[in-house]
């Protein structure tokens, strides 16, 4: 009887689990049309019809001053874009993302964005939706599983709505937050998110982004020009996301005190571009229109293009809410659109117009910046329902995607994260079934810290057979000291100093908690015989692998030399140092 | 023997044999977690629908916000555009054709700024775009042939006038829009020699115009424009049948009169008219000399008739003689086997034979229309009396069946 209601509850929590990605599909819809509507509405309330140049220059700092406060006080985890957040809640956190996460994005993204700031609505969006998916997941009961299911959906349904574009919406959601495009999970997302786009033209009506104009290929010699495109591209991607990595390492250097007050620095250093270049300001999708309809000369999207680059990384790093997708399309739209004007120059008959190539360079950058390659393709041509934009959009992506990660390896994304100290999964560790560096750890060890000195850490490596020895304190890693390297140091009479003496290398073997088997032997391989294992959030030590604690999980004896079986070993604390 | 212990259920108390699990309590649990979610549900839906309607309203007050700014960016743009700066207008009309896509007023104003603006490929993607939508639609078909004449693109702009003369028109004053266009496309017509074209889409013009006298009088213009003289008349005496005195109708008339060769009516128009017009004064000396010495004019007597073709052979001898007489001239043997004719032929040439060979006064008329015609070439064109007697002679040349 119980496994027959059970059974029963499971179908319940199916069906249940359908209807609530509708409903989430809607909520979602709506919160990006809100947000969208609560962005311009504030904008025009705060700069009117033509702003002057002062209200220019004062508006975002002194908004600035405002969602610092509410920033630093209230809501800190919603700075910046909110995709790599919402990644980092799907993979690290079963997709828990706190109530207020919701509601403080769509406040700080109203006032960011509002102010002028040169950031965009889509990222924001997509972690509202995906907040309220998590938090209705929680409400109504369901698995921790399908809560964490929510979230991708929730993102897809809000970026659906937010960009107009369900298909490129449905893939993001796969390929940047799950990581997957084969995920289980399309089925409900592709749900939600038309019922999201559903709802968004109910209300705005069904009128694309932008004007797209007619594209052809005029002959096949012009893919060299957009190959040229998608290098130009490859470079403009680069240059942003080092500025954007650099600059946001700065301000995170800064003093913790002065976080309060880092997005009106930031929206001072705006509003001063903003005086010269008011074409920047806020999401800019009308400058994107005129790119792609041969309303700007070839000059003035270069200097748009610059400016544009200039005040997203201000706005950014100085830790205003607001995304990058946005403005990755503008630049994109910019470098495009010059590109295109220069080679439509240089061979008026082999090629087409400028509009054509601003249109493919939105992907371009899209691909180079949020590496992104498929999304940035579908987008586009949902965006020109026209099939013969593919080829060369797919020329011009691969190229600005092969050199961004040629010089720029980690994602934007994935980088930012780390820049918090949080540490995605790669696609290897998310394969379910397989044993992890988790299953081969033992917590069992002790971490020598930097004010020891050299003698005392040797006598306890020699009292424990140790060849090497974990440095640090409060669970932070600082390096790894070999237990030769010790002994070398107290020969030459210096054993009385302490282990800060010694300069650690800066880089060491250690493994995620969630790595595969395969990733922990490999790393181990590459180590002293000891490797840290660490928490992907902060980088704790989580743990450590010896061969010892391999063989004992691999249950076999360590024949080599005459070492304690991995059951003395558990018991022998201080023998992992 | 042996009977299986009872038990109770704690919740319920119902009595459960040993290890029974109470089934009453199972699927009530199970019922109130169905009763649970349904109700969740409902009050999400509920939320759902309150929201939307919320966003909607918000929605609307944005719309009409971006509607509102639309019209005050479409007014500063007419102003910037009338005020000669159409680079200023563009981008104002630009902002309202951002802020209120559904107003095609405002994209066809954008058009018409980069238009003005020298900007004819942006305004020509633009015009594509809206003609999309609606290829009947006249006037933006009219801009795109426009832009295609301005391109030299004669063809297309032939086409795209024939889409908007043949599209789908609304509003007031229809037929006079129409008619505009097919004047545009027709001046287009002349202006590329495409005579014959020209002509037809006059003549269809024509049947469509209202009998006024402004549209008498264009489409006389246009007949005359056109090398039809006749059609030209009768729509400039239609126009003064309806203003006897309208200036541009007697002037046209006299034109059109002079043209068709009747030049006693041509003088009689144009004498009405102030001889500050060198063009019109020439043409009046013209006609009277015409009139004066046309051998063939009705109710002469045989005498003046005869008179005047002697004294008109006469001249036509002197043109000769003179134009021999140039250096550029003298060895032309044309000119010389003329003059050798006209030699010949003025002893033939008297009163007597006249009255008995009335072909003799053709073939006078003949000669002199050579001769006139090999000295125009020769010695440059004809002047008063000279031309007078080209005209005489190509009057009776055509005459002739």
């Amino acid at each position: 009887v119980i496994n027959k209601l059970a059974a029963q509850l499971r179908l319940r929590e199916n069906q249940l689990f359908l209807a609530v990605t509708i409903v989430i599909g809607v909520l979602a819809g709506l919160s990006a049309v809100l947000f969208t509507l609560s962005i311009e509405g504030l904008s025009h309330g705060l700069f009117g019809m033509a702003p002057s140049a002062p209200r220019l220059l004062l508006v975002p700092p002194l908004v600035g001053l405002v969602t610092g406060v509410l920033l630093a006080r209230y809501f800190p985890d919603v700075r910046g874009s909110g995709v790599p957040q919402t990644e980092a809640a799907y993979h690290l956190n079963h997709g828990v993302i706190p109530a207020r996460v919701p509601l403080g994005k769509f406040l700080t993204g109203v006032l960011c964005v509002g102010s002028g700031h040169s950031m965009g609505r889509e990222g924001p969006s997509a972690q509202i939706g995906a907040g309220l998916a998590s938090w209705l997941g929680r409400w109504l009961g369901l698995s921790p599983a399908r809560v964490q299911a929510l979230v991708p959906i929730g993102a897809a349904a809000a970026l659906s709505a937010a960009f107009n574009t369900p298909v490129a919406a449905v893939l993001f959601a796969l390929e940047e937050i799950i990581g997957d495009l084969n995920a289980g999970l399309i089925g409900p997302t592709v749900v939600a998110s038309v019922t999201s786009v559903i709802v968004e033209r109910s209300i705005l009506g069904n009128q694309p982004l932008f004007r797209v104009p007619q594209y052809h290929l005029v002959s096949p010699s012009e893919l060299l020009g957009y190959a040229l495109l998608g290098v130009v591209g490859g470079i403009v991607s680069l240059i942003f996301c080092k500025g954007l990595l650099a600059g946001r390492s700065l301000f995170l250097r800064m003093p913790k005190s002065t976080r309060v007050f880092q997005p009106a620095m930031g929206g001072l250093a705006v509003g001063a571009v903003l005086i010269a270049f008011p074409e920047v300001m806020g999401v800019g999708y009308e400058y994107v229109d005129q790119a792609l309809n041969g309303g700007l000369v070839w000059k003035a999207m270069v200097i748009l293009c610059a400016a544009k680059l200039v005040a997203t990384i201000i706005s950014y790093v100085s830790g205003n809410a607001g995304g990058i997708f946005a403005p990755s399309l503008y630049l994109g739209a910019m470098a495009g659109g010059a590109v295109g004007s220069m080679v439509h120059r240089f061979a008026p008959a082999s090629t087409g117009d400028p509009g054509a190539y601003a249109l493919v360079g939105m992907g371009v950058l899209f691909a180079g910046i949020i590496r992104a390659p498929m999304t940035s393709v579908f987008m586009i041509f949902e965006l020109t329902q026209d099939y013969q934009i593919l080829v060369p959009l797919m020329v011009a992506n691969l190229l600005s995607y092969i050199i961004s990660r040629r010089f720029q390896p980690k994602p934007v994304y994935h980088a930012l994260l780390e820049q918090d100290g949080i540490y995605l999964p790669g696609p290897e560790s998310r394969f379910k079934g397989i044993a992890r560096a988790r299953d081969l750890m033992t917590t069992n060890f002790v971490m020598v810290p930097r004010d020891w000195t050299i003698g005392d850490a040797l006598g306890l490596a020699e009292s424990n057979r140790a060849t090497s020895l974990l440095v640090g304190s409060d669970g932070v890693v600082a390096g790894i000291l070999e237990r030769a390297e010790l002994e070398k140091v107290r020969s030459a009479g210096q054993g009385g100093e302490l282990i800060s003496s010694i300069a650690l290398k800066a880089a060491w073997p250690y493994v995620y908690a969630d790595d595969p088997l395969d990733v922990a032997l490999e790393r181990l391989g590459d180590s002293q015989g000891l490797l840290p294992v660490l928490s992907r959030l902060g980088r704790r030590l989580e743990g450590v692998i010896t061969r010892q604690t391999v063989l004992q999980f691999l249950d076999v004896e360590d024949m080599r030399d005459s070492v304690p079986s991995p059951a003395a070993e558990a018991n022998e604390p201080q023998k992992h140092l | 023997m042996n009977s299986e212990p009872e038990t109770q259920c704690p919740s319920c108390g119902r009595k459960l044999s040993a290890g029974e699990a109470c089934q009453h309590c199972a699927s009530l649990k199970v019922f109130r977690l169905i009763q649970r979610e349904m109700w969740l549900l409902l009050v999400l839906i509920l939320v759902a629908v309150g929201t939307y309607f919320v966003t909607r309203a918000f929605a609307n007050a944005n719309h009409e916000m971006k509607v509102q700014d639309a019209a005050e960016w479409y007014r500063q743009g007419e102003r910037l555009l009338q005020g000669g700066r159409p680079q200023d207008a563009v981008a104002a009309f630009r902002k309202a054709s951002l802020n209120d896509r559904d107003k095609e007023l405002y994209t066809r104003a954008l058009a018409r700024a980069l238009e003005a603006a020298g900007r004819d490929s942006e305004a020509r993607e633009i015009l594509l775009q809206l003609r999309e939508d609606e290829p009947e639609d006249p006037n933006v078909n009219v801009e795109l042939a426009r832009i295609a004449a301005k391109e030299r693109d004669v063809p297309q702009a032939i086409q795209y006038y024939h889409h908007a003369i043949y599209g789908i028109w609304t509003g007031e004053d229809v037929d006079a829009r129409r008619e505009q266009v097919r004047l545009e496309l027709i001046q287009l017509l002349i202006a590329h020699q495409a005579r014959d074209q020209a002509l037809a889409e006059t003549v269809a013009l024509a049947s469509q115009l209202p009998a006024t006298v402004a549209a008498h009088v264009e489409l006389g213009n246009l007949f005359l424009h056109l090398g039809n003289p006749a059609l030209a008349v009768s729509h400039f005496n239609s126009a003064l049948h309806l203003e006897p005195h309208n200036r541009a109708a007697v002037e046209g008339a006299g034109r059109a009169s002079f043209e068709t060769g009747n030049y006693r009516a041509a003088r009689r128009l144009l004498d009405s008219l102030p001889s500050t017009d060198p063009e019109i004064r020439e043409m009046r000396e013209l006609a009277t000399l015409f009139i004066e010495n046309d051998p063939l004019e009705p109710r002469l007597s045989n005498g003046e008739r005869n008179r005047r073709l002697i004294a008109d052979f006469n001249q036509a001898t002197l043109r000769i003689r003179e134009c021999l007489a140039r250096d550029s001239a003298q060895g032309d043997e044309d000119l010389k086997s003329l003059s050798k004719q006209l030699n010949d032929f003025h002893r033939l040439l008297t009163s007597a034979r006249l009255k008995k060979d009335s072909d003799l006064a053709v073939n006078a008329l003949e000669l002199i229309y050579k001769t006139e015609t090999a000295a125009s070439k020769a010695c440059g064109p004809p002047q008063d009396l000279d031309k007078a007697l080209t005209l005489i002679a190509r009057k009776e040349r055509g005459s002739q069946p």
